[in-house]
């Protein structure tokens, strides 16, 4: 092996040393990074339809504000986000963006810790051993026990086969860990998930502000007035609501994460039977949000 | 915007929609109104930027998770592989 190729593979070797250093597997708390996995997507899925209607009512009022500017109409660039149909409102999207990066924090955390992407890795090993017999003897090099099914490059690679999947497996745990400890020093779920609910207050008061405007028109009847307070006071119980669930989901996906992080600093996991309750209590928390949102939309009880 | 700031201009708009409701004086019921639509504008507009503001925190929020997917990424994308990858390369230049 050249120079070359053996910097190439110095890699390997490493993990490969730091695989048989470690004398087993890394610990990942594989059950309570599915919990919290379930508990984003639980809060994600709530949020859907809440954030659409954020978004709606944040470019209705923002176009009010604009339309009663004294002077001649114009046009704005830097207010297009409020005009444009394309995407979210600008501050809606960036409450949307917290959930998309939230989400794809969990899948890849989980990723990793399932080792969900060892089996596609391993496959494309294969695929370029097959490419390259050149390649196989130096896979072989660090899986000793390949070089004797020498006699052909598909019986090598089949020996070399589990343990390059257990040098793989052991990466990946070690990376999720790594993943955790760094979002744990960085407090980056914990900051998340409080702007989060902190932001919570400003989206009830733009949930019900057209509501507001309707009860206090003042170009409307006394009458008229009266019957839109009535529609104002029922829609702010059902924001209300809505946002109650959808806060409290979003306050179970920190403590999903909590749970993942101190089951990764003390070793420890939790049992498939509660595992399966918190996943289920997560999804009934989702649907009941789901179901404050139907009824934010059905008329008034008489 | 503090939330007694809402608060405020709501009751000073339901005040104003009082005193409109008991004018007959067309005048004056002008000045009213015109006065309850500067503080509507001015409600409306607290709204948004409040969300605005909200939006931001969560934006520098969002930025630090970021930072630590893309740092996790390639691993996710298989560091053997990659480096098997590389490998080839290699023997094909060598």
């Amino acid at each position: 092996m050249t120079a070359r190729h053996s910097g190439n593979f110095a890699f390997l070797a490493l993990v490969l040393a730091l695989s048989t250093l470690a004398g087993g597997c890394t610990n990942v708390p594989t059950a309570e990074i599915k919990v919290f996995r379930e508990s984003v997507v639980a809060a994600n899925t709530a949020a859907t339809p809440v954030l659409d209607e954020v978004s709606a009512n944040e470019r209705k009022i923002k176009q009010a504000v604009i339309d009663a500017r004294p002077g001649e109409p114009d046009f704005r660039p830097a207010e297009a986000g409020y005009f444009s149909d394309i995407g979210d409102a600008p501050g809606t999207a960036m409450i949307r963006r917290a959930h998309n990066v939230l989400d794809r924090f969990s899948d890849v955390l989980l990723g990793l810790a399932t080792g969900s992407n060892v089996d596609s890795d391993i496959s494309g090993l294969e695929g370029l051993v097959k490419e390259s017999t050149g390649l196989l003897s130096i896979v072989t090099d660090f899986v000793p026990a390949a070089g004797t099914a020498a006699a052909s490059i598909q019986g090598a690679f089949a020996i070399a086969k589990p343990g390059l999947k257990l040098v793989a497996n052991e990466l990946s745990h070690r990376e999720a860990r790594r993943v955790i400890q760094m979002a744990v020093d960085n407090r980056i779920v914990e900051n998340l998930t409080r702007s989060l609910v902190d932001a919570s207050p400003a989206m009830f008061n733009l949930l019900v502000q057209d509501a507001f405007n309707s009860a206090t028109d003042e170009n409307s009847s006394a009458e008229i007035r009266r019957v839109a307070q009535k529609a104002y006071i029922d829609r702010t119980r059902k924001v209300r609501l809505l946002m109650a669930n959808y806060v409290i989901l979003v306050q179970r996906m920190n403590a999903a994460w909590d749970e993942a992080a101190r089951a990764s600093a003390e070793k420890t996991t939790i049992s498939v039977t509660v595992l399966t309750d918190r996943i289920s209590e997560l999804r009934a928390a989702a649907i009941a949000t789901r179901k404050a949102y139907v009824d934010l939309h059905m008329s008034p009880a008489k | 915007m503090p939330e007694q700031d809402r608060q405020t201009i709501a009751a000073a708009i339901r005040a104003a929609l009082d005193v409109l409701d008991a004018t007959t004086d067309e005048a004056r019921k002008k000045n009213i109104r015109d006065s309850i639509k500067a503080m509507r504008t001015q409600m409306n507009d607290m709204v948004v930027s409040d969300l605005s503001s909200s939006a931001a925190a969560l934006a520098t929020a969002s930025a630090e998770m970021q930072k630590v997917i893309n740092n996790a990424q390639p691993h996710l994308d298989g560091q053997i592989l990659q480096a098997a990858r590389d490998a080839k390369a290699a023997l094909g230049t060598a």
